[in-house]
């Protein structure tokens, strides 16, 4: 009699089991979606200091328009503050690791 | 719906109040303004190419027009805009829509500058998240 055995494959999802390595490593790395994050919020902060211009100049800028893609650019800045704040703590906290 | 198009949403919103007001300012300031004895009365009125919310979704462009309305007459011989029957044209602009478009337009901005107010108050609280 043959014992048969235990069948670790049920617990997880077949695609993962899959000889596939894209599958399963995220594609594109945490780098590459950071700098892509960067390039994205300065070119709104652009946006924002053209428009301004534009209507310092009395190119018929509307008010509302300018003052929105201020806060835009200003919102995803203080989000891109608060992502380094946390990479920063996060490697501090590895620093002080006890080796 | 994302962030970036409820911010649009309250934008096309601003846009569309500031065009109302605009074409209002511009009836009320047209009313007392005789016409000239070839031309025809006017108002100004804001037109949308389709409804608002593919204007939203589109960010498609609304303008103001000129729409022509009726004339009043009033009789003033002595002026140099009377016609043959001494009659002066002037736009018949109804003074009280006017002022109540002008109300409701600055009322409906605020309301949208509070919306994307609450919004941006949000996200700037939902950065707080996990903060020390």
């Amino acid at each position: 009699m043959t014992i048969e055995p235990i069948a670790a494959s049920s617990l997880v999802a077949p695609s993962l089991l899959a000889n596939n390595p894209e599958s399963v490593a995220p594609a594109t790395d945490f780098g590459q979606m950071l700098t892509e994050g960067i390039s994205r919020m300065d070119s709104g902060l652009q946006v924002a200091d053209q428009q301004l211009r534009a209507m310092a100049a009395g190119k018929g800028v509307a008010v509302q328009d300018v003052m929105i893609s201020m806060e835009q650019a200003r919102m995803n800045l203080m989000f891109m503050v608060e992502v380094r704040n946390r990479a920063v703590d996060a490697y501090q906290e590895l620093m002080r690791m006890q080796l | 719906m994302s962030i970036e198009s409820v911010m649009n949403a309250s934008r096309v919103g601003l846009s569309y109040e500031r065009l109302r007001m605009d074409a209002a300012s511009r009836n009320i300031s047209a009313a007392n303004m005789p016409l000239a004895t070839s031309a025809s009365a006017t108002t100004a009125q804001v037109i949308g190419s389709a409804d608002f919310g593919s204007q939203i979704d589109d960010n498609a462009g609304f303008e103001v027009q000129q729409v022509p309305i009726a004339s009043r007459a009033e009789h003033d011989p002595g002026h140099p805009l009377a016609d043959s029957q001494g009659m002066v044209h002037y736009p018949a602009t109804d003074l009280v829509q006017e002022m109540t478009t002008l109300m409701t337009a600055s009322r409906a901005y605020e309301a949208n500058v509070r919306a994307f107010n609450l919004l941006r108050g949000m996200i700037m609280k939902s950065m707080e998240i996990g903060a020390k």
